[in-house]
């Protein structure tokens, strides 16, 4: 097989081994993430009635999902009882109707786990509109619960449309109003509209009445919706808000907690269009119906929670590394991200540097002493090394004695700068001293030499590509998330050699060629 | 209007050779790595050259250790004129020349005058590897100084001419003459500031003329034309340069000749790694003519074959 056809094999066998462990790596940590962020509730239902005819129903709306929430499992047994679901249209409400031709007194039992998912949702997406007959029900008056044309009720419509004109500032005000106008009133008290509006004070029902008919008095069409407020209860309420149907949404507002267009997460819906989550048909009347609610936080599966245990397998996961060790080896992880800049540089743009990997190095330095001191440091050396290496070369000595005494020259005078800037309490960072210091030794020794044999002008050009490769290595470097995301996810390096293989079969111009042969280019 | 730069098509339609393309399609195809102390060590070039009946300067003396240097002395006592160079030295760093020497003091071309202490000095940095790849140990090479044929004299300025061939397979492709200049100091490197001049590989023949990328006509120091120079015994250059090729078993060499006034073309080095400036100073690009060369069988690329091929190729993209 020639080298070319192996070359590209390796890089599509790199690419695809690094993108195969990425994305396992990836999908494992979200799944590792939610599994501990989300939250599992236990909403258990018991309802106890009589059935005192000849046919008896009780009918319990059962939680829906939403995108926040799933419900994963449902249970409800009870032997003695039939039961069925229906979903009612057009609200969308399953129930569990449950039916006995004795009489007797009976218990229901359901019991639900839901999922709290913290991070997930996109919206619920947009409805069709509403059909004319669900328009219409949705507008519709019920003159005991939302008696949409009664006087006083229209005469506060009719405030709301002389401080407002559009409809979005029309539903407002009647949010607002609803929501934080009217006076908490006990809980006993009177849950009717008509109530609310003589007394200016309502009870968390009575809100929720009130804004359903304002909205349907302003031809909104709008529904009550009953569900739970998902926390630790071993008593619960169930909790009433209020749907509005707009632009093609039916958004939710919840005038007693004041949450507008958006629900806390927490919320769960059961049933739409109705107050009560369980209810009795007048046809089949169950009497003496007492309904408990309760909320159980269960925990995450001990799969998730035996993960920090010892497993060969985290060998392969960094950050189970002591932080202290975080950095330094997110700065070795850098460095092949500053040797293929490098390779960049030098094989496709066509810069030649001091030295292959001396920019990656002194970034890697950089990064971490910090710059200001850093930068410092490496001028005195430079200027004390290359004054030394003037001062030696008349001494007339071999190379290796030559290049030490430049070395610990540039040593002596690294950690009199670091004691320099710690007197004049410029405190440098330590790690100053890390400065790659026999490269830099090499390097003035490559620079004076350059300068002697091949002119200054060619040396300079040594010394400004060697900086900028340094400085585009450093910028790329010195950014954080790249040191986290690397340290994370270091088969990143695959991707990474499968682009030195890509830029050491690279046999294209590089871009000085571009300019240094511009002249040869033939023009007929 | 001056360009600032061309669109690679434009350079490939030109058949120009870039670096990357070098490297991956020539040298890592044709040159065995491990056949490369043979161009990279002088002393070995030299007995290759020696064994194949290919001149070259004459030796008068080697050094490889820091003891030995004291007889240096003693060994060119006799002798006026010399070179002393580093035996793994690459673009003639380490060379010293020395026109004459009376007692300790040596004296080069430009009369400077160097103590017999500053010249040890430099006996020394080469043998601990100074001017080496990799700065490995070194030895030095002392040899004839070249005198450069009279054919050159009118554009010699300050040091000695050579000729760079370019040969692939065997087959000379390309073929260059660098003049020194003052701005060069005596080099013959052209990144220095030194003049090429395309020579024609059918003929021996310069023509045209380059300094750092722009045409030049003339020498700038002995303002004689670069042009029309009849390069002497260039047949017997081109025949030695391909018997070192064959010799040395790479199949993309540079050979650099000097023209001595007695011996004629010497060689003084082979180059497995050749610059492209050479394109720069033929005006035209390598690219096609090293295909030409590769697309023929080995039985054509050997024998008088080879001239129809030089030929042949000499005239390619002009």
């Amino acid at each position: 097989m020639s080298s070319r056809s192996l070359s590209q094999l390796a890089i599509f066998g790199l690419l695809l081994i690094g993108g195969v462990g990425l994305a396992i790596r990836h999908s494992g940590r979200v799944a590792d993430r939610t599994a501990l962020e989300d939250s599992l509730w236990r909403l258990t239902y018991d309802v106890q009635f009589k059935a005192t005819g000849d046919r008896t129903e009780v009918r319990l709306a059962l939680p829906s999902d939403s995108d926040h929430v799933a419900i994963e499992t449902e249970n409800s047994t009870n032997p003695m009882l039939s039961e069925r679901m229906v979903r009612l249209r057009p609200s969308g409400t399953r129930e569990l109707v449950v039916s006995t031709s004795q009489q007797d007194n009976y218990r229901v039992t359901a019991e639900f786990v839901a999922r709290l998912r913290p991070r997930g949702g996109w919206g619920e997406p947009p409805l069709q509109n509403l059909s004319g007959d669900t328009e219409a029900k949705y507008l519709s008056e019920e003159r005991t619960i939302f008696p949409t044309r009664n006087a006083d009720v229209l005469a506060l419509l009719r405030r709301a449309e002389s401080e407002t004109t559009s409809d979005g500032g029309k539903l407002q005000w009647i949010f607002d109003h609803c929501s934080r106008d009217l006076k908490h009133a006990a809980d006993n008290s009177n849950d009717s509209v008509l109530g609310a509006l003589r007394d200016g004070s309502a009870t968390p029902l009575g809100r929720a009445r009130l804004m359903v008919t304002l909205c349907r008095a302003a031809k909104f069409p709008a529904r009550l919706v009953t569900g739970f407020e998902l926390r630790q209860q071993e008593q619960l309420q169930p909790h009433t808000w209020v749907e509005v149907f707009r632009d093609a949404r039916w958004l939710p507002f919840d005038p007693v907690y004041g949450h507008a267009r958006r629900l806390p997460n927490e919320f769960v819906a059961a049933r739409r269009d109705g107050e009560e989550i369980v209810r009795t048909p007048k046809s089949a009347i169950a009497e003496e119906i007492v309904s408990k609610y309760s909320i159980v936080r269960l925990g995450p599966p001990d799969s998730v929670l035996d993960r920090t245990e010892n497993h060969p397998s985290q060998v392969f996961d960094l950050t189970r590394l002591p932080v202290e060790m975080h950095e330094v080896l997110a700065l070795l992880l850098l460095l092949p991200f500053g040797a293929l800049i490098t390779a960049f540089f030098r094989n496709i743009v066509g810069i030649p540097t001091l030295g292959t990997f001396a920019p990656a190095l002194f970034a890697v330095s950089f990064v971490y002493a910090d710059g200001t001191s850093g930068l410092l440091i490496l001028a005195v050396v430079i200027i004390a090394g290359l004054a030394g290496r003037v001062l030696v070369g008349r001494l007339q000595l071999l190379m290796v004695p030559r290049l030490s005494i430049i070395l610990t020259t540039i040593i002596l005078c690294v950690v009199f700068s670091v004691s320099a800037l710690d007197y004049l309490n410029l405190t440098p960072s330590a790690n100053a001293v890390l400065l790659p210091l026999v490269i830099v030794t090499v390097l003035i020794e490559r620079f004076y030499v350059t300068t002697e044999e091949d002119g200054v002008g060619f040396a300079m050009q040594l010394v400004a590509g060697t900086i900028g490769v340094g400085a585009v290595c450093y910028m790329v470097l010195s950014w954080e998330t790249i040191g986290h995301i690397i340290l994370v996810y270091p088969e990143t390096h695959l991707i990474t050699v499968a682009l030195f293989i890509a830029i050491g079969r690279y046999a294209g111009y590089r871009l000085v060629e571009l300019w240094r042969f511009r002249d040869l280019v033939k023009t007929d | 209007m001056p360009r600032w730069f061309a669109w690679p098509s434009e350079l490939k339609d030109s058949g120009i050779l870039g670096i990357n393309r070098r490297n991956l399609s020539y040298i890592l195809e044709s040159n065995p790595r491990r056949l490369y102390p043979r161009v990279d060590n002088k002393l070995i070039t030299k007995s290759i050259c020696e064994a194949n009946d290919i001149p070259v300067p004459e030796t008068y003396g080697v050094f490889d250790k820091h003891g030995e240097v004291g007889r240096f002395p003693e060994l060119v006592r006799e002798i006026t004129d010399f070179v002393i160079k580093p035996a793994c030295g690459a673009a003639g760093r380490g060379v010293m020349v020395i026109a004459e020497h009376v007692g300790d003091i040596y004296i080069s071309p430009s009369g400077r005058g160097l103590r017999w202490n500053e010249v040890r000095y430099h006996l020394s940095t080469i043998i601990s590897g100074l001017h080496s790849l990799g700065g490995k140990m070194d030895t030095v090479i002392v040899e004839r100084r070249i005198v450069t044929h009279p054919a050159l004299d009118s554009v010699s300025v300050g040091g000695t001419p050579d000729v760079r061939v370019i040969l692939y397979r065997g087959i000379p492709v390309m073929a260059m003459l660098r003049l020194p200049t003052h701005a060069s100091g005596g080099r013959a490197n052209l990144h220095q500031g030194a003049i090429a001049a395309a020579i024609d590989l059918s003929s021996g023949q310069t023509y045209g003329g380059v300094c750092s990328n722009r045409i030049v006509d003339e020498h700038p120091d002995t303002h004689q034309p670069i042009a029309g120079i009849e390069l002497p015994n260039w047949r017997h250059l081109l025949d030695s340069a391909m018997k070192l090729s064959d010799a040395l078993e790479m199949g993309y060499i540079g050979v650099d000749f000097v023209i001595d006034a007695q011996k004629g073309p010497v060689v003084l080095e082979a180059n497995a790694r050749p610059g492209l400036a050479i394109q720069v100073a033929n005006r035209v690009g390598i690219w096609p003519r090293l295909e030409r060369v590769r697309s023929n069988p080995d039985h054509l690329l050997k024998g008088d074959a080879r001239w129809r091929l030089i030929d042949e190729v000499a005239n390619m993209g002009l």
